[in-house]
This record gives structure tokens, sequence and C-alpha cells, in this order.
């Protein structure tokens, strides 16, 4: 287990990150506008569910095959905006589950879509599926539905691992619109090969924040990119600084006269 | 949202449970106690004087002391314990004047010789003679290594003179202690492979510098040292230095043994029986010799069991032969030849670099014997035979034989109750008070994890890099995630059923392969069930062996292969798609790919093979375009979007925790 003991930096970096984001939050709810640039992937929900509509074939969602955690969370969020937008039009919709926890969160948010659109007549329980616990059995399962019930439009939003490319040409052999995204780097270029529209890195916790505009989200989406100057920052010095290091400049000598040869180890708790 | 309620309400009630804490014990007299002191662990038994004896570390007296207060005199006596004297000089190596080449021998050296593999080690006597077997004595006083060589040879080829001249052993004589080193390398530095005479106080050891990571292992308390590239002088500042910073911490756990007059519920070759231990501290179990068990834990017992077992039988023969590489040594990936009592098996052998395995040989179970030869083949498996079977030995309330008292199922059944009542006491309060108990579980669950990272942890000891809330993620997060995710999974199996079960009774389309899933849960399940029943005993018996290999192993692991393989023609047909050179986007993506791919090939470097390999025009070569575009290019753009990732789980957990969140799960 990793302990805030064994890298004081990185814990107070942590907690500077948490103010920021807490900062950020609260000057939001006082009202201030803020401003997050348009997310393809987002804004192509509605014309992948026009599209649906349109073709009458069903709109497949898949929350990744992690666990229930703030990946698939966020995900079922995204899905629960999704489900609304479809069940306003009566268009059908597959959820399908690897994760026993996800499915039963899963069931409730797809519930809870219909109940908010005022369309209980038209949802089906069986809507939502648990198809297996196993990733390929799992990937097979989805595979064959995608085959089967020839959906016209596939969400692939989560964690993904070697299935990925499975579900995504699968979905391309049927020619459905493809809105796919991961927290997983090694998964997003499979993604960009195969899908229409992918939602790279952080743009996938910025989901909830676009679709709803709620100040809290918005608030903690402009404190991430704060953090994120604050990172690009340290890393500008800690390049400046190991090529000090390397040239043995006066500057560099005069820092470990201070701190001694282990001064930035000292102040750091890591060496250039 | 109600459900999620329940469920976070169970986490917290588990977690709360669990952190009642340990109140300090007591010594007593006749006690087995395992005491950590000086860095090593040390297995005592409190005397009838009620003092613990820890012999170099000291006599304690213990009983109706506190163990707290115990291990604290311990490790106040330990820190004031002088360090020993250190020295440490090269194995089999007399005294030369400092700096000597260590190239040629001298009386008092001890020589090795390696004749076609055969290791044989010799003093050289005062005289330069040295004494090998079947040879005889030659001298070798102030010879180099090679002419040492050329004179075993000679001697080798008088020993055996049928042998034809040109005929020439592969001879290799070195300083036994001293590895071979790579030319021009110090003589009075150490390299991996030497082995080193260490004198600690009035105690000597030999010892070998490990190749891997230029330690050696010292005793005392000090752990391992690092002594590769350094002098003997440097070496010895280091073990010092290590000596200073050893764990001088001790705890003391009792150990829980059994008595006279106690009762074992003992499971002999999956027979169950109740026994009591002897007034003389001895265990009849039926089949067996009496086996001492006063003063032992039940896994010694076990050991005595299986021991007194294995000498009354009459061992099967175990024969191997296989594929043997040049040194004698099975080798791993290949098949053996498997005999046992005149029955023949082919086993292929997996490789998993710790040496070769296979999970099954036929009555003995899984052994590693990849990189033996035939013979520690043949006794691992025999030893492993030893050790197969079944036997188990419990305490009053045995774990799989458990007689819980009616308080035990009291409980359970006041928690089961209690949990009913949560259940539809939330689903009946107002929303905003349901939202105040999940946001007060989330809060106390996430506060768990905040402050187990952020409060500090233990310097020393057994509990080093813990606090007091690291025990209670095994103890008590880590079950109470698995009891939320089995009541979750039986969630899943209902949806399975439901689905699935509408499908073959509506007879829709494919209604079929709904019937065969449906069939096949409960033949999977059953196998499994029995396999990995009490016990685990069915996992000797060849018919569950056989069925489980079939439906497991047969059936699923290869389906899930083929599903996996799959993904080969799915990225051809992705990629196909991707490099069509549709945009300039699309042309620096094929064209990346395509050096990269050829930086990866033998061909690729073939085609910039005449560029220097060294120089700047060695970074045109297209293994370093392709590495620059990994590394440089590549590598950064995925921390950048892994930094964002990060951040961003930092973001929703925090406002997941601080009941911040907003959205349809929240509201």
């Amino acid at each position: 287990m990793q302990h805030a003991d064994q890298n004081w930096f990185v814990a107070a970096l942590l907690w500077l990150f948490v103010l920021f984001i807490l900062g950020a939050i609260v000057v939001a709810k006082r009202g201030k506008e803020l401003y997050i640039r348009k997310i393809p992937g987002l804004t192509a929900i509605d014309e992948a569910v026009g599209r649906a509509l349109e073709m009458g074939r069903p709109i497949l969602m898949v929350p990744g095959i992690g666990a229930l955690n703030t990946i698939s969370v966020q995900a079922l969020q995204i899905f629960n905006y999704i489900t609304r937008t479809a069940a306003k039009y009566g268009n059908p919709i597959r959820l399908a589950c690897l994760d026993a926890a996800v499915y039963a969160v899963a069931q409730e948010i797809i519930q809870d879509a219909y109940q908010a659109e005022d369309r209980m007549a038209d949802y089906d329980p069986d809507s939502v599926q648990f198809v297996a616990a196993q990733q390929f059995a799992f990937a097979a399962g989805v595979a064959g539905m995608i085959q089967r019930e020839r959906i016209a439009a596939s969400f692939l939003l989560g964690e993904w691992f070697a299935e990925s490319l499975i579900f995504a040409e699968s979905g391309n052999m049927v020619g459905a619109i493809q809105v796919a995204g991961s927290t997983q780097t090694t998964q997003t270029p499979f993604f960009v090969a195969a899908c229409d529209y992918v939602i790279i890195g952080d743009e996938f916790y910025a989901g909830s924040a676009f679709l709803t505009r709620e100040p809290v989200l918005m608030g903690s989406i402009v404190a991430q990119d704060m953090c994120k100057a604050l990172l690009l920052a340290s890393i500008v010095i800690g390049a400046i600084w190991t090529s000090v290091a390397a040239t043995n400049h006066d500057f560099y000598n005069k820092f470990k006269s201070v701190y001694g040869t282990d001064g930035w180890d000292r102040v750091f708790g890591g060496k250039p | 949202m109600k459900r999620f309620a329940g469920l976070s309400v169970l986490a917290t009630v588990l977690l709360v449970a669990g952190c009642g804490g340990k109140k300090d014990e007591v010594v007593k007299s006749g006690d087995r106690l395992s005491i950590f002191a000086d860095g090593a662990p040390h297995d005592v038994i409190v005397g009838p004087d009620g003092r613990v004896d820890l012999g170099p570390l000291g006599i304690y007296d213990a009983v109706g002391r506190q163990f707290s207060d115990v291990a604290r005199e311990i490790s106040d006596h330990v820190k004031v314990t002088p360090m020993p004297e250190y020295d440490i000089h090269f194995f089999g190596v007399a005294d030369r004047p400092i700096g000597t080449p260590l190239d040629h021998f001298q009386p008092g050296d001890i020589a090795l010789v390696d004749i076609s593999g055969t290791d044989v080690e010799a003093e050289v006597s005062p005289t330069g003679d040295i004494t090998l077997p079947e040879i005889g004595t030659l001298n070798v006083g102030e010879l180099n290594f090679g002419d040492a060589t050329k004179r075993v040879i000679d001697a080798w080829h008088r020993a055996y003179p049928d042998k034809p001249a040109d005929s020439d052993p592969k001879v290799l004589v070195r300083l036994a202690g001293v590895a071979p080193r790579v030319p021009g390398y110090p003589y009075d530095r150490f390299v991996g492979k030497d082995r080193v005479h260490l004198k600690i106080g009035e105690v000597e050891i030999d010892v070998e510098v490990k190749p891997a990571t230029g330690m050696i292992a010292v005793p005392g308390g000090v752990g391992p040292v690092r002594i590769a590239n350094q002098t003997a002088a440097g070496a010895i500042q280091r073990i010092q230095n290590a000596w200073r910073q050893r764990k001088v911490g001790s705890f003391i756990d009792r150990v829980d043994v059994v008595r006279p007059g106690e009762k074992l519920i003992v499971n002999f070759d999956n027979k169950v029986s109740t026994l009591t231990v002897a007034s003389d501290g001895m265990l009849t179990v039926p089949g067996v010799d009496p086996v001492p068990a006063d003063m032992k834990t039940t896994d010694e017992i076990v050991g005595a069991i299986s021991a007194a077992w294995a000498a009354k039988q009459t061992q099967p023969v175990f024969q191997i032969r296989g594929q043997l590489d040049n040194e004698g040594k099975i080798v791993p990936d290949s098949d053996v030849q498997y005999t046992v009592d005149g029955e023949t098996f082919v086993v292929p052998l997996a490789d998993d670099s710790n040496g070769g395995f296979y999970n099954g040989f036929y009555k003995v179970g899984e052994v590693r014997i990849a990189g033996h030869t035939i013979d520690e083949a043949q006794n691992a498996i025999a030893d492993a035979w030893k050790s197969q079977l079944s036997v188990h030995v419990f305490v009053e309330k045995p774990s799989g034989y458990i007689k819980h008292g009616w308080s035990f199922w009291l409980a359970v059944g006041g928690i089961l109750v209690g949990m009913f009542v949560l259940f539809f006491g939330l689903t009946k309060v107002h929303s905003r008070i349901r939202r105040l108990v999940v946001a007060t579980c989330v809060f106390v669950t996430g506060a768990f994890w905040v402050f187990e990272f952020f409060l500090p942890t233990a310097q020393e000891g057994p509990k080093q890099g813990q606090n007091f809330l690291t025990e209670y993620i095994t103890s008590v997060a880590a079950p109470a995630s698995n009891v939320v995710s089995g009541v979750l999974l039986g969630l899943g199996v209902y949806s399975l059923l439901r689905v699935h079960g509408g499908r073959v009774v509506k007879r829709q389309k494919d209604w079929s392969f709904s019937l065969i899933l449906l069939l096949i849960i409960p033949v999977m399940a059953g196998v499994m069930l029995v396999y990995y029943g009490p016990d685990n005993a069915y996992t000797l018996k060849p018919f569950w062996h056989d069925t489980r290999n079939v439906v497991f192993e047969r059936g699923y692991a290869s389906m899930d292969a083929a599903m996996f393989s799959m993904i080969a023609f799915f990225i051809m047909s992705a990629a196909y798609r991707a490099f069509r050179l549709r945009s300039i986007e699309a042309s620096i993506l094929m064209l990346t790919a395509l050096i990269v791919l050829l930086g990866l090939l033998p061909i690729g470097a073939l085609i910039t093979s005449k560029l220097p390999i060294e120089g700047f025009a060695s970074s045109l070569r297209i293994e370093n375009v392709a590495q620059w575009f990994l590394l440089t290019i590549s590598t950064p753009a995925l921390r950048a979007i892994e930094f964002g990732i990060g951040v961003g789980v930092l973001a929703m957990s925090l406002r997941i925790w601080l009941n911040l969140e907003r959205g349809a799960l929240f509201d």
C-alpha cells in the first residue's frame, strides 16, 4: 500500500489539487459563468439517437468491463442522458453489463430515465442485461447481440481491455454510428481506428458537466484544467532544473551548498 | 438509488463492526511466543521461571507483563547492544599485498577446477601442489590460471592414457572464491558470484554475492547488503551502515498451540474423526503411528501426520524421461515422459520463468521440474508424493466443520433482520433523509481510505509501512466488498435466467442457444463446486479431475482463447481503414506506423544497415527512428492523457465523497 509519508511532496500536491477543485466549485456555485469547449463525441449523441430512430433499430450502451468505480459511474451518468433522449422518441435500447454491481446500478439509472421522461410504459426490464462475468464470454455475448439485433448506434464508454476492438468492429460491420471513450490509453487507438467519435482521456470525466451544465460539475472541470496547468509548470521547471544540474552551473552548486548534495531529495522527495 | 443506499449502509455497518481494536495481552507461563526482535523471528516457550530466553539478545522476565512492555524492553536492549567487529575477504584466497591481481595461485589458496562440467575444489599446499581425484597431484604454485589449466590437461592425459591425444577435456581453473571478471576489472573489488568469507565477531560464514543484485545476506538482523563494486573496506563500511539502520523494534504474538486433553478434529485422507491429545502429549491417528502434539501448532501436527503416513507407505516408483540441455537439465516448454508404477503419461511442461511446472502429475500434483536434472526431478516428485495426502487438523471450532453456538446464529439472524429493516425503512422514508443516510455512509467509508493514506506509518518491524487502519483493509473492507459482490452476482445470475428463460418459454428467435446457456450454468457451477468442495477433497480424484478438465480447460478456456484470437483479424480490418490515405492525418498515421513496424522487424534494420551504429548518422537508422517515435512522441502524449485522467478521477472521487456530485445517480 502507498502512503503519504512515503513522499510528502506528492501528498502536498494532492492537497493543492483538492483546494483548487473545491475553490473552483465554490466560485461556480456563486454564479460565475464558466466555459467548456465542445466535445464532438458528446454532441454526436443526438445525431446517433436520431439515426437509430430513422432506422428503427436499437441503441447499444456498454459501460466497459470494469467494476463499479468512478469510470463506470461516469459512463452510467452519460447513459442516463442518452436513455432519456431515446425514451423521448421511443427508441429501444440495450445496455450490457459484465459486472454485477454495475448491472444493479444500471438497472436503476435506466428505470429512472424512463420515469423522468414519463415513458414507463416503454420501459423493458430486459433492456439492461447481465451478459457474463468473464471478459471474452462477455465479448462473445455482446458481439452476438450487435450482429443479431443489427444495432443502429453504439456507445462504448468505460474501462476497456482487449475486447474493445471486438465490439467496435462488430458495430462497424452492421453500420452502426459509434461513440467510444476509454480511460485506458492502450485502447484509445483501437477506438480511433474503428469508431466515428472518440472521447479521449479526461474528456470522459467532462461528460456529465458538458451534458448537464451543472455549476458544481463545471467548476470541477475548470479546476481540473488548473491542476493540469500546475503539472505542466512542474514538468517545465523539472526539465530546466535537470538541464542546469547537467551543466553543473554556479546556481546549481549554490543550491547544493545550501541544501547539501541530497538537496533535491530533501526538498522534493525524488532525484532530478 | 434505494438499492445503492442499502449497499452503502451494509458496507459501513461491516466496517464499523470490524473496528473494535485489539486489547494488549499478558504473557503467561507455558505460552509459546513468536517474538520478532533485531530483524529476525524467534520461536520461544515461556519457561516455568517466567522468563523468555532470546540467546544473544538476552533473557527477559515476561510472565504477568503485557506484550507491549516486554517488546519495548527487548527493543531498548537491542538498541544498546554494541556493533560486532566485521571482516570480509574472498573465500579461499591466501593473504597477498593489496592490489595484487588474483590471477595466479599461492600456497593456502583454494583452487576450483572444472573438468567437463564437474567442479573440484582443492587447497594449494605449502609446496604449491593440488590433489585432484582420479588425476593425482600436480603443482600449480605461482602459476597463472592459463598455465595451470594446461597442467591439469596434461595430468588428465597422463591419468587416461587410452584417450586420444587430441581429445582435450574442457577444463577451467580459477580461485574458488573469485568469479571470472571482465578483462581490466580490478581484483580488489567484489563482483556477482564471488564467494566471500564474512566474520561477525566470533562467528564466521561463507556467502555468495548474488549475481543479479550484488548483495550478500548478513545475519544478525542486518539483512541484505550490496557489496558489488566495493573493496573489502567499502563493504565493511556498508555492512556497518546497514547494522546501524537495522530494524531493532520487536513485536510479540502468542502462537496457538495444542495441549494435552484438547480435542482435535482431524480430516485424514478424507476421513474425519474427533481425537483427543493424550496426557503424554501424543496424538493417535488411525492408520499411522502416534505423533507428538503437545505445544505444537495444527500445521506442525499436519506435517507430523504426513511424515508418519509416508514412513509406512510403499513409495511408488517414479521415472522421468525427457529432453535435456547440455548440462543435463530438463528443457522448459518440452514434453516429459512420466512413469508411475509402470503407468506412463506424457506431461507438457510450461515455463513460468521460475522453472517449469505442470499442474497435475498423476498421484502427485504440481511439481516444478524444468531446469533440474532427472535425479532432482524424480526426488522432487517423490517429495511431493509424500506431502500430497489430504490432512487437515482443526481445534475445537474448525473452519469447514464449524459447530457454532446459538449466539453466533442469533447474531447472523440479527444482522439479516437489521439489514432488511434498514433496506425497507430506507425505501419508505423521505428522499431527503435517504440521501442523508447515503451521503453519511459514503463519507464514512471514503474517510477510512483518506485517513489510511495520510496517517503516518510504522517505520520498522513487521508492520512497517502500515498504520492502525491498514489491517482493516484485508480484515474488514475486502470481506465486506466480497459479501456485496456475492449478493450482486446473484442479481446478475437472476437477470440471465430471466432473459434467457423468457426466450425459451416464448420460443423466440435463437431460443436453442438460450437453452444451452441455461443447461450449462448448473453443469459448470456443479462441477466446480464439487471440485473445489470442502478441503479440495475431490481435486485428486481422477473422475472429477478429468470432468473439470473437459468443461473448463477443454471447453471454456478453448472458447475463450478462440474469442481472443479473433482480435488479430479485427486489428487487420481496423488498420486497413485507419491507414487509407484519405487525409493528411491518415497519411501521417500510416507513415508513422510503417516506420515503427519496420523498426521492430529484422527486415527493417536491414534497410538502414549500411548506416553507422555510432555518431549522428546512427540516429537515422530505422530502429532508432522508430524508438524516437515511441519514446519522444508517443510516450509523452500518453503520459499527458494519463495526467488528465488522474486529475479527473481525483475531482470525481472528491465530488462523490463530499456529496457534491450531481446527476441521475446522485439527485
